[in-house]
Parts: structure tokens; C-alpha cells; sequence
């Protein structure tokens, strides 16, 4: 037991050598993001979010994001999306144009949707499932530390989509049969914190 | 609107006045906490906030800050809503020359509202999206007057559906930290 836990501290004084000396914390950004959801059968909503980024390379980027979207559906439903996901960014144009500097994307994202009849909590139902989203953007960069981003991409939903249907009772929330490939234009403007020293 | 352009005249004549007393301090930090009155610009009904923000300068033209917005109106401002309260958090650009110091900025944020509607309170958290213009006069090293004005978007859907978007006008004293 004593050896054991030697050896985990070892490790661990190890690990944080090895991680002092070799991570880059300016390939490194943390940021916030407002979502506007549309071309939707759910409507138009608005979202709040986070994200971090890693650049891998000069022309490669990675953006892990959350998300959550609210979106009133005829004001008869209430549709709330969560996205825990991915994209990776590449920058076709190595130089910026001016302050801009702009990409292409594509990633994947784990997505919740849970469906609320307004006034009707209790008939609620919600589905996990997965998507893929694609676009475009552009950096514009304040300074060298801090950017602020606005990214076009449409978000495709790997999974039956939750819909609803007049009962005599009242709206029921149902699962769709089949893969409907439905999804949102997701318009996102961001800002971001580079970990870069002065 | 002849009030509000008599405000603004005073404040900046008195700005004009001290001015030249000023030093433009390399400022990191600044806070404030005052008032905040509010107009629906759906409902048009009015109501008032108690307004706190801390900021931190990243670099002279830069700044991030955080807003929280507690609802101090009651039941007046949102009919079926016993209290909501406001986490924004976001940038700012500045332009700043010798103690005066306008800026820009965008917040994504969140409403955190209750509902009276139900017997047992139903919480909702909603996403919001602000816009903000600032004005800011430094006095001395540690204090400074500060005007700003913002746009706040959102909708609460609890069970019923309440539009949150409003402008909101702050002013008061800050300090820098």
C-alpha cells in the first residue's frame, strides 16, 4: 500500500514536471458565445454558451463548446436544446486580412433536446442523441490576446426528432419514427481570452 | 428629452471642469454597484434593478466584465414572475484620453427567474444577450463616475411566455480596485 501510493505521487510530481515544461498556454483561449437558432421546425431561439479553444498548428484550430438554446415553438412549446460538442477550425488564408481571419469548420456534438408544453410541465418528454454541425467564419481580432468571432454553421441531428400531436387531451410530445437528418442554422458571435503573455 | 440633455450637458461640463485635475490612472480593476431602471420594450412596463459589475482591464483599449441584475420591482415587472435575477458576463472595447473613457461591449448571459404560476414555484433559466455603451469619468485614483446604457434580449418561458428584452440605464459612482 505505502509502495503504491509512492509510486502515484511520483507519477504525479512527474506529470506536472513534464506539463509545466511543455504546455503552451498561448494555444490556449477561453471564451463565451451567444447562439441565435433558426431554419428550424422548432422556430427561432436564442442560446448562451462557453467554449475553450487549442490550436494545434498555424492554419489548425479546435473549438469545444456548450450550449444551451431555448427556443418558443408557436407559443405552444417550449423546446430546449443543450450542445456539448466539437469543431476543428482551418484557416484557409495563413495571413489575416486586416484584423479578419476568417475559416472553415466541421466537428460534432452531443445534443439533449426536451420539449415542454407551455403550461403543461408534466407532459414533457426529452431525447439524447448526436449531431454533426459544418460552416464558416471569421476572427475579428481586438489585439493579440482577444477576438471576437461570428460563426455560421448548420447543425444536422443524427437522431429522431421530438414532435408533437393534438390529443384530444390535449399536445402530446412524441418521438418522430425514423431519422428525420433535421437541423438549425446556428449563428454564434463569440469573444475570446488568449493565455498569451505580454 | 430637454432633462436628459440637461443631465448630459451638466455631467460633461462638470467632467470638462475637473479634468484638468485628473491623471489617467493605469486602471486593472473597477466596480460598482448601484440602481438600475428598466424598461420592457414589449409590455412597456417599468421596473428597477439592483446593478453590480466588476471589471477587469485586459489591456488600455480591453476589458472584460461580468453584470449581475437582481430584480428589486417585484411582481410590477413581470406579471407572473415573483423574481428573476441576471448573470451576464462579456467584452469591452474602450477609447479612453485624459480620465474620460467611452466603451462598447457585447454580454451573453442568463435569466434565472420563478414563477409564481404553480403552487410548489417553477425555476427557469433562459438565455439573454446584451449590448452596452459606457461612459466613464475618472476623478481620482480611486473613484470614478459612470454612465452606461444597455439593451438586454431574452424570453422566460415558466407557463407562460414573458419577453425580457428591455434598455436599462446605470449611473453612479464606481471604484477602481
Amino acid at each position: 500500500m505505502r509502495i503504491s501510493f509512492s509510486i502515484v505521487i511520483f507519477l504525479l510530481i512527474q506529470l506536472q514536471s513534464w506539463t509545466q515544461k511543455n504546455t503552451d498556454f498561448s494555444r490556449f483561449s477561453l471564451g463565451v458565445r451567444s447562439t441565435y437558432s433558426a431554419f428550424s421546425d422548432d422556430g427561432r431561439g436564442l442560446g448562451t454558451g462557453g467554449q475553450f479553444r487549442l490550436r494545434f498548428s498555424d492554419r489548425v484550430n479546435s473549438d469545444w463548446f456548450g450550449d444551451y438554446i431555448m427556443i418558443n415553438q408557436n407559443d405552444q412549446i417550449k423546446s430546449e436544446y443543450l450542445h456539448i460538442g466539437w469543431s476543428v477550425l482551418f484557416y484557409p488564408w495563413e495571413k489575416q486580412f486586416g484584423r479578419f481571419q476568417p475559416y472553415i469548420l466541421a466537428g460534432h456534438c452531443f445534443d439533449y433536446n426536451k420539449k415542454t408544453p407551455i403550461g403543461f410541465p408534466q407532459q414533457s418528454a426529452d431525447r439524447w442523441g448526436s449531431a454533426i454541425q459544418s460552416g464558416c467564419g471569421t476572427h475579428f481580432n481586438l489585439s493579440p490576446q482577444m477576438d471576437v468571432s461570428l460563426t455560421a454553421q448548420y447543425m444536422i441531428h443524427l437522431t429522431k426528432e421530438l414532435i408533437s400531436e393534438q390529443t384530444p387531451t390535449g399536445l402530446l410530445i412524441v418521438q418522430a419514427p425514423g431519422n428525420a437528418f433535421e437541423g438549425h442554422l446556428l449563428c454564434t458571435l463569440s469573444f475570446n481570452y488568449r493565455f498569451k503573455k505580454r | 428629452m430637454r432633462k436628459t440633455l440637461t443631465f448630459i450637458w451638466m455631467f460633461v461640463g462638470f467632467g470638462q471642469t475637473i479634468q484638468a485635475q485628473v491623471q489617467q490612472t493605469n486602471v486593472r480593476a473597477a466596480t460598482f454597484l448601484t440602481f438600475s431602471p428598466s424598461r420592457n420594450v414589449h409590455t412597456q412596463a417599468t421596473s428597477y434593478f439592483l446593478h453590480g459589475q466588476l471589471r477587469y482591464y485586459t489591456e488600455q483599449r480591453l476589458s472584460i466584465s461580468s453584470d449581475v441584475f437582481i430584480d428589486l420591482s417585484g411582481n410590477s415587472s413581470l406579471s407572473t414572475t415573483q423574481w428573476q435575477e441576471q448573470l451576464l458576463f462579456g467584452a469591452n472595447y474602450h477609447w479612453q484620453k485624459k480620465g474620460n473613457d467611452f466603451n462598447v461591449g457585447i454580454q451573453p448571459g442568463i435569466n434565472y427567474c420563478k414563477s409564481d404560476n404553480l403552487s410548489n414555484g417553477l425555476t427557469n433559466i433562459s438565455p439573454l444577450f446584451s449590448l452596452n455603451v459606457g461612459y466613464r469619468l475618472y476623478i481620482s485614483r480611486h473613484f470614478h463616475f459612470f454612465t452606461e446604457g444597455r439593451f438586454v434580449s431574452g424570453t422566460a418561458i415558466t407557463n407562460s411566455i414573458q419577453q425580457l428584452s428591455s434598455i436599462r440605464i446605470s449611473a453612479g459612482l464606481g471604484f477602481q480596485l
